[in-house]
């Protein structure tokens, strides 16, 4: 018999599509959860509350203008959107990818970009087709637009919870 | 005394070679084996950074252990769950 401790960390409609992460320190975990084939959505769980920070919400938060292209609610052509939480860097930073696509044949017209997120602050972001962020990439000393070295630093923008 | 003919002296060499070139292999394949090894050892140090999913049969014969040990994730009952390892 197994006598852990157990909590739910939240309702899942298709496991398979459930995408984990933990932290280097243990203390948090990411959870990618694509509820529906049009839509990701990305979490950080702090383990000690299960208390969790909504990623999608916090870069429109703290990002909006540019992010907003990303998500159905405010580009009516991006039907299909993604926000996955790809690595942990180490403890505080997470690397997320933004895609997606409009409807159509196959795919319809795709859409990316990239995020360096802590679990309060977005710290930087690439959206290669963003006319900001082009502007913004032409005087940064980088010019690669693959890897976080080509993303356009955001240090200002501060997530407020809630 | 046995002689070896011309034939035999090439098939003899033939042979060298052929053993210098499983060596070679058998070396190659140590030091890839070697590599691998040292990739899986190094990435299990890492700790899981990468996302991963989760995968079939979901239980908690299949959890997700975290770096530490302490807590394992898993899937059931359509949910997500998270059991504490020390309780």
């Amino acid at each position: 018999m197994n006598a852990h401790e157990r909590r739910k960390v939240m309702e899942v409609t298709v496991l398979p599509t459930v995408t984990l992460s933990w932290s280097p320190d243990s203390a948090a975990f990411i959870a990618n959860d694509r509820a529906f084939s049009d839509v990701e959505n990305a979490y950080i769980y702090d383990v000690k509350t299960l208390e969790r920070i909504d990623l999608r919400r916090q870069i429109l938060a703290a990002d909006g203008t540019a992010a907003s292209r990303f998500t159905s609610d405010a580009n009516p052509a991006a039907n299909h959107s993604y926000f996955h939480a790809l690595r942990w860097l180490d403890a505080r930073h997470v690397e997320m990818q933004l895609y997606g696509h409009t409807d159509g044949t196959p795919n319809g017209k795709p859409f990316r970009g990239s995020v360096l997120i802590t679990r309060d602050r977005l710290i930087r972001r690439n959206y290669p087709d963003h006319p900001a962020h082009r502007l913004s990439h032409d005087s940064a000393p980088t010019g690669s637009h693959a890897g976080l070295e080509g993303l356009v630093s955001l240090t200002s923008l501060t997530v407020r919870s809630g | 005394m046995l002689r070896m003919s011309a034939s035999n002296r090439r098939k003899g060499l033939s042979a060298s070679r052929d053993s210098a070139a499983h060596r070679r292999y058998n070396h190659n394949r140590n030091v890839r084996g070697a590599c691998l090894i040292a990739v899986i050892a190094i990435s299990q140090v890492a700790g899981q950074r990468g996302s991963v999913y989760l995968k079939p049969p979901f239980g908690i014969q299949n959890q997700l252990v975290s770096p530490d040990g302490a807590f394992a994730l898993f899937g059931g009952d359509n949910a997500l769950w998270l059991e504490d390892e020390r309780t």
